[in-house]
């Protein structure tokens, strides 16, 4: 107060009267002279007595005070300038007076301009600051450089969003990255005027958001201003992003609804979260509902029902491109779990978008919209996009089926395209563990069945190996080239093997021979690659696939897979799958009496054990699946081997898994051999170190916990 | 009557006889099986259009090692450009047209390959030799197995074109890009053996058997024999392995097929293993290697600040990029088996260093004495020079800081004039030529001059630096080696007298005769001439 009246006192009139003028160039972007610095020119200007200018200038100087390397207006005079622009500015509207009010602090400003201003100088003022704001973004000086990052403090730094990248990227891809990880550039790069400028002009009139979208055409302009409204209205309306989405909404509108509609989501599943695990009162609610009262599941649910409803709101070609961004950026957008497994809320979100994209192509079939689709879907750095294609052609495979061959073969000469590019980079690979890798080959498989009337797998994987740089001399030559092949060609086996299924379920004829032909190409290839590239050969994946397979469609009799068990060519996992797959089929179809299975089980074991010998010779992830294997046949003193020579390997490459599986192998191997003390002590040690607690065992271990305390009890030792 | 297949051939062509052409590629009829083949030329395009053979190979094995997927381009020539003027051209194709072309180029000089015609200038008799997949650096075997499963019998053809080595020579100071790389295709490294620049070839797997050797984890070797058929005492095998450099098994085995299991009482970490055929105690295959117990690999990222988007697609336009960074990952191949203590490594380390050195020695070609043992080194130095005494040639002593004047006098002085006074008795009769790179102080003489002539007379001291003066105003040294050349040795001296009391010096026999050379060369110049290469002056 003191403070305020002094200046009130002493400063001349004329100096009052330009004070805006001081700060409003003072706030130009980009970063040119302070306020401060600008003091004595602009009172020398405008301020006609000498004496009086250097009082002001003293006197104005003395209003500001060091912090760091900058000048800024005390805490305690911040009002009272606030007050002096305002009524300096009174009905100027040029860049300076707008320029000038954003420098005032946020609340303050908007207290001030509600009780100074009528509603007809808001209105104008908003006008004025929209085009300060839109000649901004022209000359792109949005971003000040030196408050981010590395930059800090370094002024001779400009800092700006290339516009192709946004391009390239995709909008809904850019709003995602902003508001996951563009803190610095949404909340520290914005220069501080341009941010109070965004929050006066939504505070004010909030309806003005969709113009300022469309009209500032920045994207952290756009971010900031979404999170200014969202994290206003959203307590209270947690719907309020969705209706951003209109048949007239610009696409940066249209992905900001996304990205907020989805971040909602993601908020609902986390209070949910939070009130199982910590109860209503530690809850910090993101929206207007809370659990028990409301349904927080339901709505996370019509959120993204209805994220789809509105995108269906715009003409087909625009929403298939929409509808395409939107599935290849969803996995990033919702929360992705820990598993390997497909989260609930991407399932959902899956299912909505491909149903809406199939009615596209019911309905508005052309080839710009699937273009579009494809130009969408695209936005992701995953080849795996072609599943939601995949997806589309097969559930319009008997109402549209020129259509749904279309795609097939659109999503084949990706896959080419696909490899070819990767084996170009040596960086061809496949995470079986990865979900979306594993509905990527699915969806491929798919589309080689409906790639055709008549699909000849053989012919389709010889051809593409063969063009692959596997030979022996490539082996030899350029060991890099020759496993990137090898990767290449395992990923095409998967394929021709999932197409067997698909082709199953068309009702098509794949002949026996054809599928029992094509398990031992991969056979094959398998065990000539493992020669070359120095591994066991038991991490293909192909290779179960291909035991599996031949098990379901290759209609093997027992004869024909004993003859696998003595294949030098068929190492362990593949046996492993084959007797397991065909102990699932059985249970399933439950056609084989008991003698003929002890037969079958006798004879393999025999068979296999003789290959197995000691085991010395297989390394440990063969062991692992040697030790499968005899659980499944029951062969108990070939258990206590591989138990043995599993536990001869580094203790580090022995995870909860492999000692579950060791103490199952102990269990069944020495029932026959009798149980010494120090067997069992050891058991007993290794089954607390395993369940320490009374009881307890996470969920995806109580299966195999249950098994092996059976066997433990048959044995008598304590489990307790 | 049994006479090799090459002598034979060799006989055949001094007498101008008609012999059976094909059956000189193959030094063996043992290869019943059909036999797939890859030939490789490397050419080189010469100013004149005249394409060279830089090296050509041929590798041959059995047709079903070659894996499920047969190559599409069987029998057609596929040509890759690698610049430089230089192309290499790949065939696969049957043993049998392989051998075809190769005696077209025997018997002609030439290879066309796609309407190009490829000259070769090949010396007829062909060398035979093996070449073995052993890891050891030891091995005396001049080329390394070109088949990772087996080891080969080697038929060469060379060429002796120096012109075409200086070709290959400056094509490989600014190679192509990825020269290497795609060099591989060639199937011999001939980045590393430009000795074998215009060769021709030809290798055949010894793949009637395949062998490896494996160390398990549970104290015991695996000898693995895999093939369609073995004789009875066809073949023996003799398996090793050792620890720290201790030897702990050495067995001879008979060669069956399947696994043989040998048990160890001791961990490893050296494997081999080598087989002969007992017909005629060739051997076949030879193999050792070290197990890897433990591999360390350091990084250091730096990156300077860049305030751009990073996109997921890697594309560089936006990231906040942190401090340098530096990171260790640690591979133990067995964390758990009895580490190769620290101690125990380094007390074999001393004694291989000493065995190795004792060894050196006893052929006189490497001979250390440490800072203290001055004397000795001098004995030996004087010992070396007396050693070819009874030839007449001169003496080359090299040393860009061998110092004349001597006129601050240290302790260490005297025991350098003892040195030098003892090497002038040593050589007299015959000429010292000593080389140095230091210019000598005006007006400054060496101390030797009161001698009397008849001890001094055979001693010339040349100083050879470079024309002109550097940018701090000072003299530049010609060359910056230690060495003496006496008629029948060649011997690097890694230190100057003047460091022999504090740093020790090493004695180092060479064959190789570059510095004898370089002496002869550095001589030869003309005194205080401005067109010689460097500025020489004679000073004593």
């Amino acid at each position: 107060m003191a403070a305020s009246a002094m200046i009130d006192t002493t400063l001349p009139e004329e100096a009052k009267a330009v004070i805006w003028r001081i700060s409003g160039e003072g706030e130009w972007p980009p970063n040119g002279p302070s306020a401060f610095d600008l003091i004595e020119r602009i009172i020398r200007s405008y301020v006609t007595s000498s004496d009086q200018q250097d009082l002001a200038i003293s006197s104005i100087r003395g209003w500001f005070e060091a912090s760091g390397a900058r000048m800024q207006v005390k805490p305690s005079v911040k009002e009272l300038v606030a007050t002096l622009i305002l009524d300096g500015i009174g009905g100027d509207r040029s860049p300076t007076a707008v320029w000038a009010v954003g420098s005032i602090e946020g609340d303050l400003a908007m207290r001030l301009i509600r009780s100074l201003w009528s509603q007809e100088e808001v209105d104008s003022f908003i006008d004025a600051a929209l085009s300060v704001l839109e000649n901004v973004c022209h000359r792109d000086e949005v971003l000040d450089g030196t408050r981010v990052g590395p930059y800090a403090g370094d002024e001779s730094h400009r800092a700006w969003i290339p516009r192709d990248a946004v391009r390239r990227e995709g909008r809904l891809e850019t709003f995602r990255h902003l508001h996951d990880r563009g803190f610095e550039l949404v909340f520290r790069a914005l220069h501080p005027s341009v941010r109070t400028l965004i929050g006066l002009i939504l505070e004010l009139e909030p309806e003005r958001f969709s113009s300022l979208v469309e009209r500032l055409d920045h994207p952290v302009m756009q971010a900031r201003a979404a999170y200014v409204l969202d994290s206003t209205i959203r307590a209270v309306d947690h719907r309020h992003s969705l209706r951003w989405i209109t048949e007239s909404s610009c696409d940066e509108l249209i992905a900001l609804a996304i990205v907020h509609t989805l971040k909602t989501v993601n908020r609902l599943d986390e209070d949910v979260s939070t009130y199982d695990r910590l109860g209503a009162d530690q809850c910090q609610w993101g929206t207007e509902l809370h659990a028990p009262k409301h349904d927080l599941n339901a709505a996370a649910l019509g959120l993204i029902n209805d994220l789809v409803g509105r995108l269906a709101l715009l003409e087909p070609i625009a929403c298939a491109r929409w509808v395409g961004e939107l599935l290849a950026d969803a996995p990033y957008l919702l929360n992705r779990g820990s598993g390997s497994e497909k989260p609930l809320r991407i399932k959902q979100l899956e299912q909505g978008g491909t149903e809406l994209l199939v009615r596209l192509v019911r309905q508005s079939w052309s080839d710009d919209l699937i273009a579009s689709m494809f130009e969408g879907l695209r936005l992701t750095p995953r080849e795996t996009w072609t599943r939601h294609v995949a997806e589309v052609a097969w559930e319009v495979r008997d109402s549209e089926p020129e259509q749904a061959t279309t795609l097939a073969l659109a999503i084949l000469g990706e896959h080419e395209r696909w490899m070819a590019d990767e084996l170009q980079r040596g960086h061809v690979y496949l995470n079986w563990n990865d979900w979306h890798d594993r509905e990527w080959i699915t969806g491929l498989g798919c589309a080689l069945a409906l790639s055709a009337t008549h699909v000849d797998l053989l012919e389709w994987i010889s051809t593409r190996c063969q063009a692959l740089s596997l030979s022996v001399w490539d082996a030899e030559e350029n060991y890099e080239a020759f496993s990137s092949a090898d990767r290449a060609a395992q990923n095409l086996f998967l394929v021709a093997l999932h197409a067997v299924s698909a082709l199953k379920h068309l009702a098509r004829t794949v002949d026996v021979s054809e599928v029992r032909s094509l398990v031992e190409l991969v056979r094959d290839h398998c065990y000539f690659v493992a020669l070359y590239l120095g591994k066991g050969g038991d991490d293909s994946i192909a290779l179960e696939h291909a035991a599996r397979s031949v098990v379901e469609f290759g209609e093997p009799s027992d004869r024909w897979l004993l003859e696998q068990t003595r294949s030098p060519k068929v190492g362990p996992r593949a046996l492993w799958a084959l007797i397991d797959q065909r102990n699932k089929k059985i249970e399933r179809e439950g056609r084989e009496g008991e003698g003929i299975q002890l037969t079958f089980v006798d004879e393999t074991t025999r068979s296999a054990s003789s290959r197995f010998g000691d085991g010395g010779l297989y390394d440990f992830d063969s062991l692992l699946y040697w030790g499968r294997l005899w659980l499944l046949l029951g062969a108990s003193e070939q258990a206590l081997h591989t138990a043995k020579a599993i536990l001869s390997f580094p203790a580090r490459l022995i995870h909860r898994g492999v000692e579950m599986l060791v103490l199952e192998l102990l269990a069944v191997g020495v029932d026959a051999q009798g149980l010494d003390q120090e067997t069992k002590d050891y058991m007993v040690s290794r089954y607390r170190k395993l369940w320490p607690a009374l009881g307890y065992a996470p969920e995806t271990e109580r299966e195999d916990r249950q098994r092996i305390d059976r066997l433990l009890e048959q044995l008598g030792i304590f489990t307790g | 009557m049994f006479v090799e297949l090459e002598e034979a051939t060799r006989w055949a062509r001094k007498w101008g006889l008609p012999f059976d052409t094909l059956a000189r590629i193959s030094a063996s009829s043992r290869h019943k099986t059909s036999r797939a083949a890859r030939m490789t030329v490397l050419e080189c395009t010469e100013s004149d259009g005249r394409a060279r053979n830089l090296f050509t190979m041929v590798r041959h094995r059995r047709q079903d090692a070659l894996g499920p997927w047969e190559s599409q381009d069987v029998e057609r020539w596929l040509m890759d450009d690698l610049g430089s003027g230089l192309r290499l051209h790949r065939l696969n194709a049957p043993l049998e047209k392989c051998q075809a072309l190769v005696d077209l180029i025997l018997d002609s000089g030439k290879l066309e390959i796609e309407g190009v015609e490829v000259t070769y200038a090949l010396h007829p008799n062909p060398r035979c030799h093996w070449a073995y997949r052993d890891e050891s650096p030891l091995s005396d075997a001049s080329v390394r197995s070109p088949f990772s499963k087996h080891s080969a019998e080697v038929i060469e053809y060379w060429s002796f074109e120096s012109d075409l080595r200086d070709r290959w020579l400056k094509v490989l100071d600014s190679p192509p890009d990825n020269l290497p790389t795609r060099l591989r295709c060639l199937g011999f490294r001939l980045d590393r053996r430009s000795d074998r620049v215009g060769n021709l070839m030809i290798t055949g797997a010894e793949d009637t058997i395949t062998c490896d050797l494996v160390a398990g984890h549970d104290h015991k070797l695996r000898f693995q024999v895999d093939g369609d058929e073995i004789l009875r005492d066809a073949y023996r095998a003799t398996v090793w392995a050792s620890h720290s450099g201790d030897e702990v098994i050495r067995r001879q085995i008979d060669v069956t097929l399947g696994q043989t299991v040998i048990d160890l009482t001791s961990d490893v970490d050296s494997v081999g293993f080598a087989i002969f055929r007992t017909l005629d105690a060739q051997c076949i295959d030879l193999m050792d290697a070290n197990l890897v117990m433990e591999m360390q690999v350091r990084g250091h990222i730096t990156s300077g600040p860049t305030l751009r988007f990073r996109n997921r697609q890697g594309r560089s336009d936006h990231a906040v990029v942190p401090a340098a960074t530096t990171f260790v990952t640690r591979v133990r191949s067995d964390e758990d088996s009895t580490e190769i203590d620290k101690g125990i490594r380094r007390w074999w380390l001393d004694r291989r260093l000493y065995q190795d050195e004792a060894e050196a020695r006893k052929e006189h070609s490497f001979v250390r004495f440490q800072p203290d043992e001055f004397d000795q080194a001098a004995q030996h130095l004087v010992h070396l020079v007396r050693l070819d005494s009874h030839k007449s040639d001169p003496l080359y002593l090299a040393d860009p800081y061998f110092p004349p004047y001597l006129e601050e006098k240290t302790s260490a002085d005297s025991m350098l004039v003892q040195l030098y006074l003892e090497l002038i008795g040593a050589t007299v009769g015959r000429q010292l030529r000593i080389l140095c790179s230091r210019k000598k102080q005006l007006g400054a003489q060496p101390w030797w001059v009161d001698f009397p002539k008849a001890l001094t007379n055979h001693i010339s001291v040349r100083t050879f630096t470079k024309h002109g003066l550097d940018k701090r105003g000072r003299v530049s040294p010609g060359f910056h080696d230690r060495y003496l050349i006496t008629p029948e040795r060649e011997v690097v001296i890694t230190n100057s007298f003047n460091g022999w009391e504090k740093q020790g010096v090493t004695f180092i026999t060479l064959k190789y005769g570059v510095y004898r050379t370089e002496a002869e060369k550095l001589w030869s110049m003309d005194l205080k001439s401005a067109g010689e290469p460097l500025f020489v002056e004679e000073i004593s």
